[in-house]
């Protein structure tokens, strides 16, 4: 049984530039309804001594990463089980220390694509050349806080959109690149995985995330269920091309007491494939069911509606990693 | 107390993203490691320069519809990133990826400063890297000094 629970999957402490201790962190993340976090210090997975040594009064799974936070681009790596060193990749090498990190049990993802480069945010800019994109499991497309990072996060998924329909399997993830308690209250995304029940483990986290288990949302939660010759499909599975029924169920429960104050408003479901909308359905509350023919190629659930600071335009409030399509011919 | 590794290097543009690797030899076992590091400039302040920084940048990262019509140089606050990271036979230790451009750590089987994991200080073959970042805009000059340290020395 899979059942969907929220994460943040990429964090900082004190080990790197962050203000959080480990345990401020955990405090943090367990008090804005996460069930786990991801510790991703730049250049480090030193924070993890803490962690190990707490191990027993943590609020929180805690998964060992780190930010390979390079002059080319920051990537992701979660669960690696044996140090790979990231000080010498270049642009055109990438795919050989990627190779290294996923042969050790590492997964890969790309944190903030388009944050700015160069000496305003050193390397934040991804400028490697991935040839391999198999090896690459997600792409962090939403950033920060809503408003932080809205032309960098409208860059990031045209792009993810654009390697979806290149035939590339990837799954999204919000980042809160969470360094320090906030000054004043952010409106910021989770990213729920699907995780077998039982007790979480790096395990559990990791295969969610190369299968591509994960939605991300400001609030509600979505659940996606897809039906096809008597079958049962989930977010990153693949089915055939032909007819299809889905049903998507919106929850407005979960967590509620941390984005409330957002008054987050769901107003429609979208169902877009291969990059274009394909139909869309107001939200009333209850589940919306799309009976359609799948073409081949992918499929996602996005989330619309309105939130306090907003701007005033429909926005993305939830969306799911892809569904794929195979055609029989 | 021995002095195992001391340098003051003279960086320039040229060595933008890139590593500077210092190895050096513990000769027999310490209690611990105390390295200082530290470089300057910090900030780049000459308006001309943020500027042309910035227009890079702009030019680089930005699509031209994105891109701000005027750059106000005192609206930024350019900086200089070098970090240092370590490894004791190969193996990696850490690294200390903080802005402060004057640093002193700390390594051993007890205690490991921030971002470093705590390690025994054996003979063998070290290496301090230098993790140039960003190095914005004229010169920079970088200094380091490993010393190792036996139980009972302050």
């Amino acid at each position: 049984m899979i059942r969907y629970r929220p994460f943040e999957l990429h964090t900082h402490t004190v080990h790197s530039d962050g203000d959080f201790t480990p345990a401020a962190l955990v405090q943090a993340a367990h008090d804005f309804g996460c069930a786990g976090i991801a510790l991703t210090d730049h250049n480090t997975d030193a924070g993890m001594q803490e962690i190990y040594e707490a191990a027993r009064d943590s609020l929180l799974p805690v998964i060992p990463g780190i930010e390979w936070t390079t002059y080319y681009g920051h990537m992701l790596v979660i669960g690696c089980q044996r140090y790979v060193d990231w000080r010498f990749a270049k642009p055109d090498t990438i795919d050989d220390y990627i190779a290294d990190v996923v042969a050790s049990d590492g997964v890969v993802g790309i944190a903030h694509p388009f944050s700015m480069g160069g000496v305003l945010y050193t390397g934040g800019f991804w400028e490697f050349q991935v040839q391999n994109w198999e090896r690459v499991s997600y792409v962090e497309v939403w950033s920060k806080g809503e408003n932080d990072t809205r032309v960098e996060n409208e860059r990031a998924l045209a792009w993810w959109t654009g390697l979806l329909n290149q035939g590339h399997r990837l799954a999204l993830t919000a980042g809160r690149d969470w360094h320090r308690p906030d000054a004043k209250p952010r409106l910021c995304a989770l990213t729920y995985l699907g995780l077998l029940d039982g007790e979480i483990t790096p395990d559990m986290v990791k295969d969610a995330l190369r299968r591509g288990r994960t939605f991300v949302t400001f609030g509600p939660t979505v659940a996606v269920e897809v039906r096809q010759d008597g079958r049962c499909f989930g977010l990153g599975d693949t089915l055939q091309a032909g007819h299809t029924q889905m049903t998507v169920s919106v929850d407005e429960t979960a967590r509620k007491s941390c984005w409330q104050q957002w008054e987050i408003r769901p107003e429609a479901v979208r169902l877009t494939a291969n990059g274009t909308m394909v139909r869309e359905e107001p939200y009333t509350g209850q589940p919306i069911c799309f009976a359609f023919k799948a073409k081949e190629g992918w499929m996602r659930i996005e989330l619309l509606g309105s939130h306090q600071g907003g701007q005033g335009n429909r926005e993305l409030l939830a969306m799911t990693s892809p569904i794929y399509v195979h055609s029989c011919s | 107390m021995d002095i195992l590794l001391e340098k003051t290097l003279h960086l320039n543009n040229k060595d933008d993203r890139s590593n500077i690797l210092l190895s050096f030899t513990v000769p027999h076992d310490y209690d611990r490691l105390e390295i200082s590091c530290s470089y300057t400039p910090k900030y780049i302040t000459e308006p001309a320069a943020v500027i042309h920084a910035v227009q890079d940048c702009y030019e680089r990262y930005l699509r031209p519809q994105d891109r701000p019509e005027q750059i106000d140089p005192a609206k930024f606050r350019l900086n200089n990133l070098l970090t240092l990271s370590l490894d004791r036979e190969e193996h990696y230790i850490g690294a200390a990826h903080r802005q402060a451009p004057v640093q002193k750590h700390i390594i051993s089987a007890r205690y490991a400063s921030p971002g470093f994991w705590k390690c025994p200080v054996k003979a063998g073959a070290w290496r301090a890297v230098i993790n140039v970042h960003a190095l914005a805009a004229g010169k920079v000059d970088y200094n380091i000094r490993v010393v190792g340290k036996g139980e009972n020395e302050i």
